[in-house]
């Protein structure tokens, strides 16, 4: 078999992924463990519908989690086989509950909250973009999400108000699926299933994202049980994505109660002040170049060029002169 | 938003103290021209909802109940000071009132009833608003006919295409308007299969008629004995036999004529 490649967005904050379809699948794939080569793509532009994640696995290429399960069921990887066709469903009929209640709510904390969007999404997603396109991809993504909750919750014309609307609902969604939970490991029986890995999608970002504006992943944080749920399974699942980040985060913090944080800045505090200079410097003879500040000293050094050469030119022909004298002199002597 | 939530529990308070009054209203448009399919749907399962509460009402109709009903969406009631749209919160508002269908059921349930009502708002309503709107033979056959037919001619041009154009924004917000009548077909299929998996061989799907049920039954009653163009919805629908009897049996119970 070939080896199965995946394209995701990059992680963040100790996520495999920021994206939360990408995160569906990735979770999933660990769930099952099938292998896979998984890239961090940079630019989603020559990707079949424009977004990720995209799987690949010879000549089959998948773009949403659905497919993909299907297609990891059709050759035999599958983690939905312990459920009965009740539970089965069930779990169809949360699926669409997350949907219909958690996601315009996840969408609106992501894109459509300015302070939210200005601090915490778009950055992520250009940090994961290369140059040209991300000045493109997340306003475009923006005015989708934008585009969604419109639709839905049009009849509101305030934004206070639709926000109101959609936590509540959330709300009440999360607090459905904390008690459908309830202390068990997993939401059907004791092993993962396709619904677990797309509830740990949902929630992980919430919890894990460090939100200006954290009204929803409040939310998700005050209920126990959801959020010991996603530590346990980035814990299981992404162990070595969270250690990384923790790493990281540590090393950053113990940096950062000692001076060796201005150590650590101070090239850059140097290099910084001599790029100022030198810029201001530019734009300083610039300006006096274009307003014609250097006009009359240069003019004046011509004329005094052309003086000095007239005062040569002068002076060599009174030498001349002097040199005709002399001659003149010399022959009537001679006579 | 503290004052937000006072409000809230001010009118829930008030709300609380009455008791159900004699004479409320359900708004909804006119059943034998105007009505459309996904409206006729949620018109029939808060009918259902209130009968099966046993709480009297009077339905009446109104060629512009749309534009009536607080939220834009039909049907909504009138009772006493309080206008009340759609199923969800008619629900929350007769709980209010200490009438519950859903009282008994544990957490547990009343959170996998949460879920269906969910499965059932976002796959059938959808495929119904796809089936009217989109699919063009239906579309021209049936929408825009009844849609315009309450209003005179140029309006009623006007009022269709710009209904149309709402509802397919709202298709596309949801990744349901690139799909092909065949994958929606697809996701009715897996939703009546989840339903009638659920249900089982029992009467209803909690032992006793929650609105769940009359959910089901306002959809499933309706897409099976509307008469369309394209009659695929309704072939998929009725595969289903026990969606079918429940349907059948909650009209007979409820909905018999005198």
């Amino acid at each position: 078999m070939a080896s199965i490649e995946l394209d995701i967005w990059r992680g963040e904050w100790g996520l495999a992924s920021i994206d939360l379809e990408c995160l569906k699948v990735l979770t999933y794939m660990k769930f099952i463990g099938v292998p896979v080569k998984v890239r961090e793509a940079s630019n989603p532009f020559f990707t079949p519908k424009g977004t990720l994640p995209v799987m690949r696995d010879g000549r089959t290429v998948l773009t949403n989690f659905e497919e993909v399960v299907t297609y990891l069921k059709s050759l035999h990887y599958s983690t939905d086989v312990h459920l009965n066709q009740k539970q089965a469903a069930e779990a169809s009929a949360f699926t669409q509950y997350l949907r219909d209640k958690l996601y315009p709510a996840y969408q609106y904390a992501w894109w459509v909250d300015e302070k939210n969007y200005g601090d915490i999404t778009r950055p992520a997603y250009a940090k994961a973009l290369q140059i040209p396109f991300n000045f493109y991809y997340p306003s475009k993504y923006q005015s989708s999400a934008k585009a969604m909750v419109d639709a839905l919750y049009g009849e509101h014309t305030d934004l206070k108000e639709i926000e109101k609307t959609i936590y509540n609902e959330a709300e009440k969604c999360l607090k459905t699926l904390s008690d459908r939970l309830g202390e068990s490991e997993y939401f059907f029986g004791n092993r993962p299933s396709s619904f677990d890995a797309t509830v740990f999608a949902y929630l992980a970002p919430l919890v894990k994202a460090p939100f200006p504006n954290g009204t929803l992943s409040n939310h998700v944080k005050g209920i126990a049980n959801l959020s010991r749920f996603v530590a346990r399974i980035s814990q299981k699942n992404f162990r070595n994505v969270t250690d990384d980040y923790n790493r990281a985060n540590c090393q950053k913090q113990s940096r950062g109660s000692q001076s060796e944080r201005e150590a650590a800045q101070f090239p850059h505090e140097t290099r910084n002040k001599i790029l100022a200079a030198v810029f201001a410097a530019l734009a300083m003879t610039g300006y006096a170049v274009a307003n014609g500040l250097f006009q009359r000293i240069s003019g004046s050094s011509w004329q005094r060029t052309l003086l000095l050469n007239r005062l040569r030119i002068a002076k060599k022909h009174f030498n001349r002169i002097n040199k005709l004298k002399e001659m003149k002199a010399a022959q009537g002597e001679r006579t | 938003m503290p004052e937000v939530s006072l409000k809230d529990t001010i009118i829930t308070s008030l709300n609380a103290q009455e008791p159900w009054p004699e004479n409320v209203k359900l708004f909804q448009p006119y059943e034998v021209e105007q009505i459309l399919l996904p409206d006729n749907a949620s018109c029939l399962a808060v009918q259902a909802f209130l009968k099966m509460c046993n709480l009297p009402f009077e339905v009446e109709m109104r060629w512009n109940a749309e534009f009536m009903s607080p939220s834009g969406r039909v049907p909504f009631i009138k009772c006493g000071a309080f206008v009340v749209s759609e199923l969800e919160p008619i629900v929350q508002f007769a709980a209010n009132k200490n009438v519950s269908l859903c009282a008994r059921l544990s957490t547990e349930e009343r959170a996998e009833m949460r879920a269906y009502m969910s499965l059932i708002t976002n796959v059938l309503v959808n495929a119904e608003l796809y089936i009217s709107w989109v699919d063009q033979d239906t579309f021209n056959a049936v929408t825009r006919v009844r849609n315009s037919s309450v209003y005179p001619w140029p309006l009623g041009w006007l009022q269709t295409r710009s209904k149309r154009a709402s509802v397919i924004k709202r298709l596309k917000a949801l990744h349901w308007h690139d799909k092909t009548l065949d994958q929606v077909l697809a996701d009715v299929e897996q939703c009546c299969n989840s339903l009638s998996q659920r249900l089982g061989d029992r009467d209803y799907f909690f032992g006793t008629p929650t609105e769940l049920d009359a959910l089901v039954f306002g959809h499933v009653f309706t897409i099976i004995t509307t008469r369309l163009p394209c009659r695929k919805l309704a072939d998929t629908v009725r595969r289903h036999d026990t969606l079918v009897a429940l349907a059948k049996r909650i009209d007979e119970q409820y909905f018999k004529r005198p």
